[in-house]
Formats: structure tokens, C-alpha cells, sequence
């Protein structure tokens, strides 16, 4: 991939398919830069994503602080003077992280592009980590580490992960407020020299620009980047077997959250675009079978449905729905008994076109907004597939047999294979529970 | 048929419009027609991507729908969005999607919107759908039983279960009057079990007819085309003589008005605070210096009242915006500035509120720093110009000021006009203004912190 090629801008396939990335290069420091030109408004959308692996415990919610410092100034600026600067030019930026990586997403006016790039470098570079700034945002990011405590669908994941992966793996993936207040800048410090080099880095242009001047812009200010230490390779989530679900208690909860799981295929696994399609099937998209019974006919949700988590080296079957506490119980049969089916009544040939047909139009029908592009390109880019995934798509998903959307059915919708968690009040799943373990019949 | 006019853009050009910026909106070329039927076209083609984006808005909503009838209009919506007759049995969102689109609808005081974005091939069948639901949509026995239930699977999810859950629906509830405009959108239980075949039909005869809807065309399209094959799906639809909208007219406050809400899911304390916006249409001026005093106020690390000495300590979050949704210019009704902050402590409220008065004072006393003002309102045109990147987006937001204003150029020029086209001085007198007005005040007290103080219910004081 180094040295790549810039592309003259190509204009919209005529087929529907995505235009493949104008340029995607990799800079001398091992930067990799992929520009899109999609002058839909003004503006250039931004996301650079920064891998690594977070493994030491108590690393993420350094990881979290460090993001949360980042624009927050330089060693050149404060923070005010940061965001004032990014502000004028009409920028907007945010920075986050988990146990892979860090992320700062954005946009600007085109014509300030540049000078963007160069606040963005001069923070990535030399982040302003003094103790008037870490230790206020280690308080905030306690506070809001405590807050997402109390939102019924953040307790869901994080319990999810729990039983995914076990709780050390588990809370190797989640900050504790505990471990964000203890945080000190010389832990950023070292945490910085760490993870953010420039190598493994990509950074994502989406906009009104003009690739050849995009490209220069950020050999101009990202060119003398440290290229740091190799990056560590991630850290594959292990495979997790299927059992019961485990209750989360919500005293007083109205509505239960209901989060189900089972291991997939990767993104880059030559099974996933059959996987892709069977889940569209399931549930997937508004015509799927588990929409159409547990919503347009039983109307026991408003949200939910099922999708692919993909990580780099491994992918996660998910399945949600929210339903009223005394449904909680007749949903969890409906979903069961969808899953059942998946393998009693496999996806029929007209199913399996109609979700072909969705997944390769709708893909390229959201992707026609320059944020949704950035960020699916960053995304897919973090999961390991190539930059003409995109446009690679309709033909990828028209290569699929039947057959293999039928395997895929059989193969990983049977319900001995899910586990999952279910955040309610004890009374809307006491006739499931197994015992006193906590743990409930699915 | 009335005429058919092409409009080009009429924008303040200030010299401060970027070389990318001028040309895309000079570009950009609204076309309008009406149909003998009344039903109002708007074309907004955008020559860029391949996809394009369809939204019709109906002039009723939560505001506007019948009394005694609260959460009809939404109820509707759930139905209306099922699809017309001819879609079925398959209904309207599979056939979008299965095209490779999606669509959705809303809800808001004054309007109704169904919205799509699909593959420009798609077109045709968009607007096919659209008339179809337009003339005969497919309401049921069965489907209204259904979707009552799902919606009250939409208020537990988005009201009863989440913590702070009853914001923003409590400030218009304490902050105004008239039953019309405390309304939450969703409506009274006992309204809603009372819903039947008749009055829904009744309700579509009155407020769905094509002379009460604005149809929205954007993205890559060709203008003449595109107008053949609206004539050719909608032109055939009957006139109907549309219900007047009722009066809502909201005198101002007379006093601050303070709630106690005990919240059970919340963990830490929280106060929101709501203030009567000046008239979008008469008052337009003063109407886009709030936007950007709320800017000033709660946009970005910046913020006034995120930084500098009066910057209440332990907030976890802060936000203020206009309108009650987040989205200025969305009715014609009154319109509300809120604030909404997470705090620690119950005194917290109070450091909130000393905050968010001193710095009004101090910006109602001295104008707002050059630079800063400059800044905050080219983040924010950023942002608005950011929306109208996504057709779907486009097309509901063009259509929105086109039903309540007229004046679809509105949303194109919306970013111009807050970035250039408001003084400091304008969001100084702004600040005055709010300074001086009465509003609500909402405390939301987690319920084992209140429970030994008060009932378990909300209680409602006069202020001071």
C-alpha cells in the first residue's frame, strides 16, 4: 500500500456502485491518508483514527482521559485559545477512545482545511498535559464514567461485555471513575509516547477538496509526526460461548433492555457478506422476520433489531429490543422462536434479494452524506477490510449464493449459540429465572 | 394551475462568503409549483451524488390536532407510515428499502413529516408511495391496535425509562398556557385508548388533503422530469378544503414558574430552564440573536457558560439550544430557548442558574468579544451547513420553512444569516431581554434523594 496513487476525481459510478477513494497514500512516517472528493456543501469532514492495544488495567480510562484531553490545548495554547482558533475556521472537533484506539472526528469549512490540519497535528503531537488541565477532565470524565451508570442501555452493554468476555477481560475494555481519578499527566505522558505515533494511523478526508491539495495539506502538517513504536497488534476478543442470559437489576424499570450476542465472522472472512445478508434477513432491516413479528404485529417494541459488530479480527452477532416490563417474557419467546426459524425455514430466494438489494442501495444511499462516509471508511479501514470496500459492495453481495446465505442461516441464528443480558425489574423475568445465580432461561 | 416560478437565491452577501460556499449556493435553485389540487412543490435539485431525497409535510401536529384528541396526530403518523392501499401487502418501508432507501417520519407541533432518501433510480417510486398514502392510506382495526401499543413502547423508551426522561416536554408544559401548547406530543392515556377507524379517517379527511402539504424534492434529479412525474402522480388527487389550524396564540408569562420533578431513574440532579423565544416571523431580527446568545452560551468548550469565572463548578453536562427539539425555526408557535444541565448536588441548581444570570448581565452589559462572537457563529454555520450534506436531511428541513414560513430559502440561507448577519450589540439586547423574562425552572431530583422530603410525586411551587 505505500505510495499508493492519487486518482484524478472520479465521479459517480453509473451503476450506483461508490467511487472508489481519490487518493489513498501512506506518508514517509507511516501516516495512511484516504481523501474523498464529495463537494455535496462546503465542508471537509475529518476522522483520524490512531490503533492500539490497551491491555494494563486501568489503561482505557487513561486512554479515555487522554482523548478527553486532547483539545484541550497544546503545549502552545490553552484551551481557550485551542478551540477559539478551531472555532473561527468553523471546526468542530471531538476525540474519543476505547481499548483500540483513539479517534477524533470532525469537520471544517473547506477552505480552512489546512489550518485545521496543523491545530490538529500540533495537539496530536504535543497535547497540552499539564495538572490545570488533566485535573479537571479527569473529574469530568469520572462524573460522566458514573453518569452512563444510570442510562438503561449503557448498563446493558457493559453487563454485555461482562458476559461476553468474562469480568477481568471485561473491565480491561471499561473505565472505572475510580481508576479516571487517579489518572496523573505523567501517565499521559507516557500513555502519549505509547499509543499515538503516526504509524498504523489513517487519517480520512471526506469534502470539497481537491485530493492532490488534501494529500499535500497533511504531508504538510502531519509529515514530521513521530512515527512511535510499532504499533502492538490488537487485541482479538476471544471467541464466547452461548448460555443462559444474565439479569441486570433495574428496580422500577418500566421497559426491559433486552441485548443478545454471538460470536461472527470477521469483516475481512470471505463468509461475511453471506453472514451479512442472513442477518439483514433476521433482523435487519424493517421488512426482516424479527421487526415484522415483534413490532408491526405483536407491537412489543419501538426499537429494535439485530446488526454486525465488527472489531479488527473478529465480528459480534447482536440482537436488541427494548419492550414493556409484562412483555418481557413473550418477546424473549418471540426471539427465540425467529432464531429457531432461521434454520426450520431458511431465508427463501425472495428474501434474500430483497436484502441484497437493501444492503448494497442503502449503503451507498447513506454514504452519499460526506460524515457518513468518513466515518463508514474509518470505520471499515479500523476493521481491517481494503478502501474500496465501499465500492466493492454491490458486486460482493451479488457473488453470494443462495446457498451460502442458507449455511450462514443454519450456522449462526441457532439459539444455543446467543447469550445475552436483560436489564429489568426483577418481577418482568422472575418466571425465567434459572436459580439464584442471577442467570435466566433463554 | 398556478405558476410555475423559478427562484434563485436572494442572499445578504457580505464579502465573507468563502469561494466554495458562494458558488455552491448560487447554484443551488428552488423551483416552486402548485397543483390545482393546492398541493405545493418544492424542486431543490443538487446536481452532486446519486442519490436523491422526497418529504412531504402535512400542516398538522401535536399543536395543531383536534382537542380532546391529544397524540392523534401522532398516532397518524405510525399509520399514515404503514403506507398507502397499493403498498400493501408489504408496506412502505420495505419497498423503500428494498430499493436501496430509507425513510422515516415526525411528529412536531405544526407539521407532520414523512421523509426518504434512495437512489436517484428510485425516484419515481418514491413519489409513487407518497400519492398513494396521500389518497387512501391503510388504516385498520388491526394496525391501530398495533401501533398504539408500539407507541407506548416509544414513551416508555423515551420518557419513562431514561433518566431526565420528562425533557423537554415539562418546559412547555410549566412555561406556557394554553393546553394547545403544554401539550408533550405524545398525549393523554386517556385520549389515546379512545382512538378508532372513524376518527382517524375523519382526521386524514381534514388535515392530509394535498392542499394542506408541501411536497420537497432534492438531490440528483432533472428539474423538467422531475416535475412530469409529480404531475403524473398527484395532479389527479382531489382538492379538499383544509380545517383551519386553531388559534394558539400564547401571551408571555407573567412570573417565573418553578417544578420539582421527582425523576426515579436519575442519578445525579439536574435543572432545565426554558424561555419564551421571540415571534420567528415579526420578530426575526431578535429571533436569530438568540440563536446565536445560545451559541454564546453553551456551544463548544468556549461556551460562556462552560469557562472563566462564572462557570458553575461539577456540571457533568450542559446544553442549551433553541427550539424544543434542538432545531430553530420549527414552528410558528410559541418557541422555546432551553437549557439543560447535569449537576452534583441539589445546590448545584442554584450555581446553574447563577451561572447561566451573571453572564447574561454581563453580555446584556457589554457586547459579546469581537472574536469570539465571530467564532461561535462560524461554528455554527458550519454545523447548520453540515445538515443539508444528507438529501433526506435537505429535503425535511427545506420543506419545513416552506409549510410554516413560506420561505424554503430559509434553511440556505439560515448559516449566512447567523454567521455575518447578527451584531453584537443585537445579542446583547437579546441577553437583556431574557435577563428580564419570566421562565421555568425545572429541578430534577433523583428519587432516593427526595424521597425523604417530599411524596413521591411531582409538586409544583410559584417561585418567590
Amino acid at each position: 500500500m505505500t505510495g499508493g496513487a492519487v486518482h484524478s476525481p472520479l465521479r459517480d459510478a453509473p451503476d450506483g456502485r461508490l467511487p472508489l477513494p481519490d487518493a489513498d497514500v501512506v506518508l514517509g512516517n507511516g501516516l495512511r491518508v484516504v481523501v474523498c472528493s464529495a463537494p455535496v456543501v462546503p465542508l471537509v469532514e475529518i476522522r483520524l483514527t490512531v490503533p492500539y492495544a490497551a491491555t494494563e488495567p486501568g489503561e482505557v480510562a487513561r486512554c479515555q482521559l487522554l482523548a478527553a484531553v486532547l483539545l484541550r490545548g497544546t503545549a502552545h495554547r490553552d484551551a481557550d485559545g485551542y478551540d477559539a482558533a478551531l472555532a473561527a475556521h468553523g471546526a468542530t472537533l471531538n476525540a474519543a477512545a476505547d481499548a483500540d484506539k483513539l479517534t477524533v472526528a470532525g469537520h471544517t469549512m473547506a477552505d480552512t482545511l489546512p489550518a485545521v490540519l496543523a491545530l490538529l497535528a500540533e495537539t496530536v503531537r504535543a497535547p497540552r498535559l499539564t495538572r490545570d488541565v488533566v485535573l479537571p477532565e479527569r473529574e469530568a470524565l469520572a462524573r460522566r464514567v458514573r453518569l452512563a451508570t444510570h442510562q438503561p442501555a449503557a448498563l446493558a452493554q457493559h453487563a454485555l461485555l461482562r458476559r461476553r468476555y468474562g469480568e477481568e477481560a471485561a473491565a480491561r475494555r471499561q473505565p472505572a471513575p475510580e481508576q479516571a481519578a487517579a489518572c496523573t499527566p505523567d501517565d499521559l505522558a507516557e500513555l502519549h509516547a505509547r499509543h499515538l505515533g503516526a504509524r498504523g494511523a489513517v487519517l480520512v478526508l471526506v469534502g470539497d477538496l481537491r485530493p492532490e491539495e488534501a494529500v499535500a495539506a497533511v504531508t504538510d502538517t502531519f509529515g514530521a509526526w513521530e512515527a512511535g513504536p510499532t504499533a502492538g497488534a490488537p487485541e482479538v476478543p476471544s471467541w464466547f460461548p452461548g448460555g443462559p442470559l444474565r439479569e441486570v437489576e433495574r428496580p422500577g424499570a418500566v421497559q426491559s433492555v433486552i441485548r443478545l450476542a454471538a460470536p461472527a465472522l470477521p469483516r475481512t472472512d470471505p463468509g461475511y457478506p453471506a453472514l451479512h445478508l442472513a442477518q439483514l434477513v433476521f433482523g435487519g432491516s424493517f421488512a426482516s422476520r424479527l421487526v415484522t413479528r415483534l413490532r408491526e404485529e405483536k407491537g412489543y417494541a419501538y426499537q429494535l433489531g439485530s446488526g454486525v459488530e465488527s472489531v479488527p479480527g473478529a465480528s459480534t452477532l447482536m440482537v436488541e429490543a427494548d419492550t414493556a416490563a409484562e412483555h418481557t417474557v413473550p418477546a424473549l419467546a418471540v426471539i427465540k422462536t425467529e432464531l429457531e426459524r432461521m434454520a426450520a425455514e431458511p431465508p427463501s430466494v425472495r428474501e434474500v434479494d430483497a436484502a441484497r438489494s437493501y444492503a448494497a442501495g442503502s449503503t451507498a444511499t447513506a454514504m452519499s452524506s460526506p460524515g457518513a462516509l468518513a466515518s463508514g471508511l474509518a470505520n471499515l479501514l479500523h476493521a481491517g477490510v481494503g478502501s474500496d470496500w465501499l465500492h466493492n459492495w454491490g458486486p460482493l453481495l451479488a457473488g453470494v449464493p443462495h446457498d451460502a446465505v442458507v449455511e450462514a442461516a443454519h450456522r449462526f441464528f441457532r439459539p444455543a449459540r446467543i447469550t445475552g443480558v436483560v436489564v429489568a425489574d426483577e418481577a418482568a423475568v422472575a418466571p425465567l429465572r434459572l436459580d439464584d445465580t442471577g442467570e435466566l432461561a433463554f | 394551475m398556478r405558476t410555475v416560478a423559478a427562484i434563485g437565491q436572494r442572499l445578504a452577501l457580505s464579502g465573507h462568503l468563502t469561494r466554495p460556499m458562494l458558488a455552491r449556493m448560487i447554484r443551488t435553485q428552488l423551483r416552486r409549483l402548485v397543483l390545482d389540487n393546492g398541493l405545493r412543490i418544492l424542486l431543490a435539485p443538487n446536481p452532486v451524488g446519486a442519490s436523491v431525497g422526497v418529504a412531504v409535510h402535512y400542516g398538522v401536529g401535536f399543536r395543531t390536532e383536534p382537542e380532546g384528541r391529544t397524540g392523534l396526530a401522532h398516532l397518524f403518523e405510525h399509520l399514515v407510515f404503514q403506507g398507502g392501499r397499493d403498498a400493501a401487502p408489504e408496506g412502505y418501508l420495505p419497498r423503500v428499502q428494498r430499493a436501496g432507501g430509507f425513510g422515516d417520519a415526525r411528529t412536531r407541533q405544526d407539521v407532520t413529516v414523512y421523509y426518504a432518501a434512495a437512489p436517484a433510480s428510485a425516484l419515481e417510486m418514491l413519489l409513487a408511495l407518497e400519492a398513494d398514502r396521500m389518497r387512501s392510506p391503510g388504516i385498520s382495526e388491526r394496525t391501530l391496535r398495533t401501533q398504539t401499543a408500539v407507541i407506548d413502547e416509544e414513551i416508555r423508551l423515551m420518557v419513562r425509562n431514561r433518566p431526565y426522561g420528562a425533557f423537554p416536554w415539562v418546559l412547555p408544559r410549566v412555561l406556557h398556557s394554553r393546553a394547545e401548547n403544554t401539550r408533550d406530543g405524545y398525549g393523554e392515556s386517556a385520549d389515546l385508548a379512545a382512538f378508532d377507524v372513524p376518527l382517524c379517517e375523519r382526521f386524514f379527511a381534514d388535515h392530509y388533503g394535498p392542499g394542506n402539504a408541501v411536497l420537497t424534492l432534492t438531490g440528483a434529479f432533472d428539474p423538467a422530469a422531475a416535475e412530469r412525474l409529480v404531475r403524473g402522480h398527484f395532479e389527479d388527487l382531489p382538492a379538499r378544503p383544509p380545517v383551519a389550524a386553531p388559534d394558539t396564540h400564547e401571551t408571555l408569562p407573567d412570573r417565573e414558574r418553578r417544578l420539582t420533578v421527582t425523576d426515579p431513574h436519575a442519578g445525579p440532579h439536574a435543572v432545565a430552564v426554558g424561555y419564551r423565544m421571540p415571534d420567528p416571523v415579526t420578530e426575526r431580527a431578535d429571533y436569530l440573536a438568540h440563536l446565536v446568545l445560545a451559541a454564546l452560551l453553551g456551544q463548544g468548550r468556549q461556551a460562556l457558560l462552560r469557562r472563566g469565572p462564572a462557570a458553575a463548578a461539577k456540571v457533568s453536562s450542559l446544553s442549551v439550544g433553541c427550539g424544543l427539539f434542538g432545531l430553530p425555526l420549527d414552528t410558528t408557535g410559541p418557541d422555546l430557548l432551553t437549557l439543560f444541565a447535569v449537576h452534583e448536588g441539589e445546590q448545584g441548581a442554584e450555581d446553574v442558574l447563577a451561572s447561566l444570570d451573571g453572564t447574561l448581565e454581563a453580555l446584556a452589559r457589554d457586547e459579546a468579544e469581537a472574536g469570539l462572537l465571530r467564532a461561535t457563529t462560524a461554528r455554527w454555520a458550519a454545523g447548520a451547513l453540515r445538515e443539508l450534506g444528507t438529501p433526506g436531511t435537505r429535503a425535511q428541513l427545506l420543506g419545513l420553512r416552506e409549510a410554516l414560513f413560506g420561505e424554503a430559502e430559509l434553511t440556505l440561507a439560515l448559516p449566512e444569516l447567523v454567521r455575518t448577519g447578527v451584531t453584537g450589540e443585537q445579542v446583547s439586547r437579546a441577553a437583556a431581554r431574557l435577563a428580564s423574562s419570566h421562565r421555568a425552572v425545572v429541578r430534577f431530583a433523583p428519587a432516593e434523594a427526595a424521597a425523604g422530603v417530599t411524596e413521591r410525586a411531582a409538586r409544583e411551587q410559584a417561585a418567590a
